[in-house]
């Protein structure tokens, strides 16, 4: 099944309100292929989180079609192919629906028909992955911001959906736990062969990505491979090593031509 | 206008019950002028800290002092209010702090409350709004129907708008994009050194410790676990490594670097232009 579209998007566009001509995504098209993970970057405003609204079907399309395992996404078909997408929101609070960590977690896989067992395995297992197991009692909304993001994210892992969507769902880690949980995810994406669409700020996380989606008031305006993305559009920030290599060349100093990454430019120095 | 943190213990009590204390016995002083990056793992009590300047959180034991107030278990209404004017406040989830029905209504609530006249809300509603990059076409606009940055905005906007004596910054940054990270994080900066304020800032992100803090205080399980000056802090690997804190991006480079080639820089660099500066001195470029 590798190869083949989880999610399909044609011409897509969007207003919050018809009565303006402020379209909050334009006439999108994209492809992401089953297994990838695949960053969405791009301004405040740009259409982030309305592109994820309409996937996972908050809200409907103006104009243009979303496919899911090749199915298009209606009223009729909504409520079965929402189990096939999981989603952590930009901000957790509006996520929560239990009154223990745990019973949020497992609020999500009600609709799965899984026995108790089961159902309890895979809770604890995901509070266990974020490190959120022993706060399994407590009331989410009484909680750290980060220990807010960390029961989210177990929401969705637990679910173990086909295509995951993660809406800057790891801004509040500190950097060690993020780098460690994207690991975590990477391992499980790997092993049951999901789809990660994550919404980012963070240069670091998208040149991780498989394909990177840009989008600037509304519209794609580029996507591909994160290094070509940075080689190609020098507007958009680049990660640390590059900008370093631009430092350096407007110092005067001989660098290479072209984009680096972390590991070409520490060779070239250390040559 | 000084903080000083006085032997504070903080808990959050529920209902009849007392979780254990989130803040044990912190005591410490930040003097006035100084931006302190409050740094620390998830849970680590950064948020209670910062709700205990203004009164959000209440000591069960001990005293905060903000300039000539002293905030201590009763909570005085009287000391809060006087406290409140004074200190600014970021919240970490910026929708918790929007309330209004507009925009304009949200950044303007501070000033009114201050008894500014109407020419001068106005003007300070504009001013922080281009301060914190948003255009006057969102004025009319519910603060909950704007994207997570945008929120973002209107509440530093909010704050800005009352200028406060002693900013208290609970991850500003998150959320941001990577060009409004860095005009909004330079603009606080700006502001902190022109208005002398105390400044202290919670963050994941050690460049922005590196960039714009003085000091790093390190908080773990609600205590104090380090007070220091940003360079001293993120000279020392070994205790970096301790605290399992990471180092900002160019120091992590210098130190891939030298671990590489075997050598060692003379100087800990902590931006991207100081890192660019020391390849140069010594020649490796
Ligand atoms: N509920 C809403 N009603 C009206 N307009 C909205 C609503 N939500 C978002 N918008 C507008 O739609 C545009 C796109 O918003 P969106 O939330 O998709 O941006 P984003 O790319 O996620 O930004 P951010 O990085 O700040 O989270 C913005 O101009 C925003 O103001
Ligand atoms: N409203 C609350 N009620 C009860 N406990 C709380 C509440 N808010 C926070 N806590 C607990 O207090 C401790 C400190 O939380 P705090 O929010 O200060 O952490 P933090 O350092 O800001 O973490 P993060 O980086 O995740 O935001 C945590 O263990 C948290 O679970
Ligand atoms: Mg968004
Ligand atoms: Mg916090």
């Amino acid at each position: 099944m590798n190869g083949s579209p989880i999610l399909s998007v044609k011409d897509l566009s969007f207003r919050y309100d018809i009565r303006t001509d402020d379209y909050a995504l334009s006439a999108v098209s994209f492809t992401i292929k089953r297994g990838d993970w695949a960053a969405v970057i791009g301004d405040n405003g740009s259409g982030k989180s309305t592109l994820a609204r309409l996937i996972v079907g908050l809200v409907e399309p103006e104009q243009g079609s979303i496919f899911i395992n090749n199915c298009i996404l209606n009223e009729q078909s909504k409520w079965d192919l929402r189990k096939k997408v999981g989603i952590v929101f930009q901000n957790p609070d509006n996520q929560f629906i239990g009154t223990t960590v745990q019973d949020d977690v497992a609020f999500g896989l009600e609709n799965l028909n899984l026995d108790y067992h089961e159902m309890e395995t895979r809770v604890f297992q995901a509070l266990k992955l974020v490190d959120m197991y022993h706060f399994r009692d407590k009331d989410p909304s009484q909680l750290s911001g980060g220990q807010k993001q960390r029961v989210a994210i177990a929401g969705v892992l637990a679910l173990q959906p086909d295509l995951m969507i993660f809406d800057e769902a790891f801004v509040m880690l500190d950097p060690k736990s993020r780098r460690e949980l994207l690991k975590v995810l990477k391992n499980i994406q790997k092993k049951l062969n999901l789809t990660i669409l994550s919404i980012t700020h963070d240069r670091e996380e998208a040149t991780l990505a498989d394909q990177l989606l840009v989008l600037s008031a509304g519209k794609l305006i580029d996507q591909g491979e994160p290094q070509a993305i940075f080689q190609k559009n020098p507007d958009i920030e680049p990660p640390f090593a590059e900008q370093l290599r631009q430092e350096l060349k407007g110092k005067g100093i001989e660098v290479p031509d072209g984009y680096m990454t972390e590991d070409e430019l520490v060779a070239w120095i250390c040559r | 206008m000084q903080v000083r943190f006085e032997h504070v213990r903080a808990d959050y009590q529920l209902g009849p019950i007392r979780t254990a204390n989130v803040i044990n016995d912190i005591n410490v002083e930040l003097p006035t002028g100084t931006f302190t990056a409050i740094i620390g793992h998830t849970g680590a009590g950064k948020s209670s800290l910062l709700k205990l300047i203004n009164g959000l959180l209440l000591p069960t034991a001990g005293e905060v002092h903000v300039g000539g107030l002293t905030i201590n278990a009763n909570g005085e209404k009287k000391i809060l209010n006087q406290v409140r004017k004074r200190v600014g406040m970021v919240f970490q989830f910026p929708e918790a702090q929007l309330f209004a029905e507009t925009v304009e209504q949200d950044i303007a609530f501070g000033p009114i409350n201050f008894g500014f006249t109407q020419e001068q809300t106005k003007k300070a509603v504009r001013d922080s709004l281009d301060k914190v990059g948003l255009s006057v076409d969102l004025l009319k606009r519910s603060p909950f129907s704007l994207s997570g940055g945008q929120q973002r905005r209107v509440a530093i906007a909010g704050i800005m708008a009352t200028n406060p004596d002693v900013l208290v910054l609970d991850e500003p940054g998150a959320g941001l994009d990577p060009e409004g990270r860095k005009k909004i994080l330079s603009m606080l900066k700006c502001w902190h050194n022109e208005h002398k304020a105390t400044t202290l800032l919670v963050t994941h992100d050690m460049d922005d410790v590196a960039t714009y803090a003085d000091d790093v205080l390190v908080l773990d399980h609600g205590r104090v676990a380090s007070y220091q000056s940003v360079r001293q802090f993120f000279g020392d690997e070994s205790r970096l490594n301790e605290l399992a804190i990471d180092m900002p991006e160019p120091l992590r480079v210098q130190r891939r670097i030298e671990q590489e080639k075997g050598i060692k820089l003379s100087q800990v660099s902590l931006t991207r232009s100081e890192l660019a500066a020391n390849l140069i001195k010594e020649q490796l470029v």
